[in-house]
């Protein structure tokens, strides 16, 4: 059976789909959105993550690192990440969790077995399983049959997708899934580039083609300060969507820095360190524009 | 709503806030329920011992007392209230001790304490009064029927035992009476026209039913009030019934007539409310599996919702209910997060009262109406919520003997702890016995008799073979504490080999105080916990429950069936004060865990979920409760998320959940009404199974309560 490399499963969701959720937060993205607040899902590979405030300074995790990449100081450990290569050993003497290992490979049944506690719950709610990252396309076999088993059993399924993925991926996962939901982070593919890395014109050319599948989604469109928090972008979003207004909606969310202290703990370099978050005022003003165009 | 009833119940509201307020001042901190009980003048009145211990014991000297105590007892009206009176007077808790020394249970007392076990000898009330019968009977039917059986029951004992009973009756009436007076006499003297209509109907309505049956729903309400009163008076008795089944027909009736109209009966259920947070059940099903969910059961969840003060209504949650009573009832728990309403299982407190050997239509009429309780109003003594057995402590003793042997293995821990948990429950059950033998020489239920099936027909009290069921519950405490112990040490030494014995003990010993202890004790208490679906301290809890519910089941005879239960009630300082450090991390003389609940902090994801489907899966299953104390995220309970709010609850229920109580308290203003709660005069939290105003509750509960919110 095919493996998959997740980060966690998230229970009881209400931000990810219809009714109660749990989201699989598959590892791996192929963008860098400078706000993302799962940066822990970027790399596709095992990677040790060290949470300060958890952490009594024990120490015990510099005594076993193999590879002398944990230096020990007054103020705790000082991890190495760059040269870390996330063997578990110091996670295994951590006597707090303070240090753990992210990304855990995992077959479809071990997974089924961990989702599936929660069915009365989803049956309950009208909810169901969404499988997010990351970006989950990238491990589209994994999905195709962990979705596969869902459906099995009956439960609703959802993906969030970046739709930076070839069509065929997209469209070979497609039949399992009841509901998308895809983000379109702004209209211009060159601004789009400098702020996640890649352009956005297989993402727009995606969502079309979805939208015009008749595919049940939504559009989401993050609202990061000072980079897309303007109505004209928004306007211009709406436009491109406004002829599929019967299937597809369209969704603003805040930014917000809730995320950030993953950076850290992870030993990435944040670069929105010192945003802000979005006003409420904000959102709520913009959110008036896609009613304009019913979406 | 009308205005001026809008009016009449805000007043109330402020004044009741006052009350409240005064409580604290004059009496101090309170970590129970509010009770609606409120200061009574200095030096009227005090008990009067028949003992040289300064207490007072037996039939007499409870009549004495009582009677004494209605004589003088202030009345209490307000010109913006439908109902008149108001309790003060804790009677029961007036006395030095509460069990008469001529009845001693020196033999139990070294076991009580070894185990620290809560034994209920002498403890009182805790089963439910038919209203039903009250109200069919009114204070002179109740009269008659004891006249009728005094001439059947005739031998000295029972003349006696009736003569007693309507001396009760009569004092109450007096009282009653005597409300009657202040009521006109205010009345005359009132100049406003609305006030002084209010006080003759409320003087109406006092005649009408001092002797007499109601016939209104106004007349009901005060009838309930009256028994209700005097009952808190005698014995703090708060158990209510089915509110809503038993104020239908005087509703229907009265809009029938036209003598009222919604707003009045939502003005009449705000006062009736306000007047006591007593244990009211709403919707469920009937004897025959209908849905009693009905036009006022609506009616009171509005008026509830008007008057919002720490109220204990309970919606019986079932496949039948009806969907739009639940979803109002979810409505009114999240918009205004003061831990009302709460919610029981149908499906599993009916399923597991039916193995005691009872009929699915008598299961159905056992309803939500006391702290963590279920009883069949009128049918049974059952010393619901008396009787606690403190699991960790019973850890802590098997612990101490394991260890100070030569081997040392959780299968030894077992057998040892099996031996002791099956000594606590037999002196649990022997301490009931005890109590049921001699607890008519030591207080009789004088009140609860009159309203309950079988005492007065067979002449003898409820605790003494007058009831027609004897369901004695035994409840167990700290179940999370002891299971987690168990699953750190199989874990962490058996397992992994992480640990060695001597470090265990040493580190258990000095409370963790040792060299190398704080690491010692991280290991411990991030090992395995019950709470988590398919763990290593799940698999110990439900052994612990398997045992328990054994021991417990065993100790059934004849009419005594002993039902299990897990609850804690207020007593996890307490609990966990006597309890040395324990394998599970937990230092020495912090709380145990609560209830049925996992230890704090048990998961850091979907922690509702687990909650949820653990605690429906821990139940003892009999048709007693191991209620679900849940602490909602207030950024999830959201009126959007109601829905899905309704889908846990019910599902839960589903699962086999007998109870949830809810709290939804935002973090901030809790930390800031825990720094200065005169500040906070509304905040009302879910305890337990009992709502209490935050800043009636003494520093260390209120911790308890801001360290249960942060570690969730």
């Amino acid at each position: 059976m095919t493996k998959g490399v997740i980060t966690t499963l998230q229970r009881m969701s209400v931000h990810d789909g219809p009714g109660l959720r749990t989201v699989v937060f598959m590892k791996g993205c192929n963008m860098r959105c400078r706000w993302c607040h799962n940066p822990e899902t970027w790399n596709p590979h095992r990677q040790v993550q060290y949470i300060r405030e958890k952490c009594i300074r024990c120490l015990s995790c510099a005594a076993v690192c193999p590879n002398q990449v944990i230096r020990p100081s007054e103020d705790g450990p000082e991890l190495d990440f760059g040269e870390c290569r996330a063997c578990g050993i110091c996670a295994d003497a951590c006597c707090t969790g303070a240090i753990s290992l992210v990304g855990r490979e995992v077959g479809v049944e071990e997974l089924w077995n961990e989702v599936r506690k929660d069915i009365p719950y989803f049956l309950n709610s009208g909810g169901g399983v969404t499988v997010s990252g990351g970006e989950p396309v990238l491990q589209k076999d994994f999905v195709r049959e962990f979705l596969s088993v869902c459906r099995a059993d009956g439960i609703n399924t959802a993906i969030e997708t970046n739709m930076a993925v070839k069509w065929a991926d997209l469209d070979e996962v497609s039949p399992l899934v009841d509901f998308w939901m895809c983000d379109l982070k702004m209209s211009d593919s060159e601004k789009h580039k400098k702020w996640t890395g890649a352009d956005n014109r297989t993402v727009v050319d995606n969502i079309l083609k979805m939208a015009a599948a008749g595919r049940r989604m939504t559009v989401r469109t993050p609202i990061i300060p000072g980079v897309n928090d303007t109505a004209g972008e928004i306007e211009e979003i709406c436009r491109l969507l406004a002829p599929f207004s019967g299937t597809v909606s369209y969704e603003l969310m805040g930014f917000h820095t809730l995320g950030f202290s993953k950076y850290e703990s992870m030993g990435i370099r944040n670069e929105l360190e010192d945003a802000e978050c979005l006003p409420a005022d904000q959102l709520e003003e913009l959110k008036k524009i896609p009613v304009k165009y019913n979406l | 709503m009308d205005a001026i009833l809008d009016n009449k119940l805000r007043n109330l509201r402020a004044r009741k806030l006052e009350q409240t307020k005064e409580k604290i001042q004059k009496e101090g901190l309170l970590d129970e329920d509010d009770y609606g009980r409120i200061v009574p003048p200095e030096g009227l009145w005090n008990i009067m011992p028949n003992n040289p211990d300064g207490s007072f014991y037996g039939y007499d000297a409870w009549t004495d007392n009582f009677c004494s105590l209605m004589n003088v007892h202030p009345v209490y009206v307000d010109p913006d209230d439908a109902f008149a009176g108001r309790w003060m007077y804790f009677m029961s808790k007036m006395r030095k001790n509460k069990w008469n020394p001529e009845y001693p249970y020196d033999h139990l007392k070294p076991d009580i304490e070894k185990y620290n076990i809560i034994c209920g000898i002498g403890d009182d009330a805790h089963f439910a009064p038919d209203f039903r019968m009250g109200l069919e009977l009114g204070w002179g039917g109740l009269t008659e029927k004891i006249e009728k059986y005094r001439k059947i029951n005739d031998t000295p004992e029972q003349i006696h035992f009736y003569d007693l009973h309507l001396r009760a009756i009569k004092a109450v009436q007096g009282w009653i009476l005597r409300h009657i007076e202040k009521i006109e006499s205010m009345a005359a003297e009132e100049q406003d026209p609305i006030r002084k209509e209010n006080l003759l109907e409320m003087a109406q309505t006092n005649r009408n039913v001092v002797s007499g049956v109601p016939r209104t729903l106004r007349e009901a309400c005060q009838w309930i009030i009256w028994y209700h009163l005097a009952s808190r008076t005698y014995n703090r008795d708060g158990a209510g019934g089915q509110i809503d089944s038993l104020l239908q027909p005087y509703y229907e009736k009265d809009m029938e007539e036209g003598r009222i109209n919604d707003d009045i009966a939502v003005y009449y259920l705000g006062c009736f409310l306000i007047n006591d947070p007593i244990y009211w059940q709403l919707g469920g099903p009937d004897a025959d599996g209908k849905d009693q969910t009905s036009r006022i059961s609506f009616l009171i969840l509005q008026a509830a919702d008007k008057i919002n003060t720490s109220l204990n209504i309970t919606v019986r949650v079932y496949d039948g209910l009806n969907k739009d009573l639940f979803r109002k009832s979810v409505e009114y728990l999240v918009k205004n997060r003061n831990g009302w309403p709460r919610f029981s299982g149908d499906k599993a407190l009916v399923e597991g009262f039916m193995k005691n050997g009872y009929s699915a239509g008598l299961a159905r009429q056992r309803i939500a109406v006391g702290c963590n309780w279920m009883s069949l109003p009128g049918l049974e003594y059952t010393m619901n919520d008396l009787v606690k057995i403190n699991i960790a402590k019973v850890f802590e003793v098997a612990f101490k003997e394991m260890t100070g042997g030569a081997d040392c293995s959780t299968d030894l821990l077992w057998k040892i702890f099996s031996g002791h948990l099956s000594a606590a429950v037999q002196t649990a059950a022997d301490g009931i016995r005890h109590h049921l033998k001699y607890q008519k020489y030591n207080e009789p239920e004088l009140i609860l008799n009159l309203l309950s099936h079988g005492p007065i027909e067979k002449g003898t009290d409820v605790s003494d073979g007058g009831a027609e069921y004897y369901n004695l519950s035994i409840d167990g405490a700290g179940l999370a504490v002891a299971a987690d112990s168990f699953a750190a040490i199989e874990q962490r030494m058996e397992k992994e080999g992480k640990l060695s014995w001597p470090t265990l003990i040493e580190s258990v010993r000095s409370d963790y105080q040792n060299e190398g202890g704080e690491i010692v004790r991280n290991i411990l208490k991030n090992s395995s916990h019950y709470g988590c679906e398919g763990s290593i301290g799940e698999k110990w809890a439900l052994k612990i429950r398997d045992l328990f519910v054994e021991l417990i089941r065993s100790q059934s005879e004849g009419r005594y069936k002993f039902i299990p239960g897990f609850f804690s009630w207020a007593n996890t300082i307490a609990f966990g004060e006597a309890v040395g450090a324990t394998p599970n991390g937990r230092r020495a003389g912090t709380p145990i865990s609560h209830g049925a609940n996992p230890v704090p902090g048990f998961t850091v994801d979907g922690a509702s979920l687990a909650l949820a489907s653990s605690i429906a899966k821990i139940q003892p299953a009999y048709g007693n409760t191991a209620p679900m104390q849940w602490e909602l995220d207030p950024s999830f309970a959201r009126e959007k998320n109601v829905d899905v709010i309704c889908a846990i609850i019910r599902t839960h229920t589903e699962l086999g959940g007998t109870l949830i109580n809810v709290n939804i308290l935002d973090r901030d203003t809790l930390l800031k009404a825990h720094e200065n709660p005169a500040a906070y005069p509304e905040l009302v939290v879910r305890v337990t199974g009992f709502t209490a105003y935050f800043s009636m509750l003494s520093p260390r509960f209120r911790q308890l309560v801001v360290d249960r919110l942060v570690e969730n």
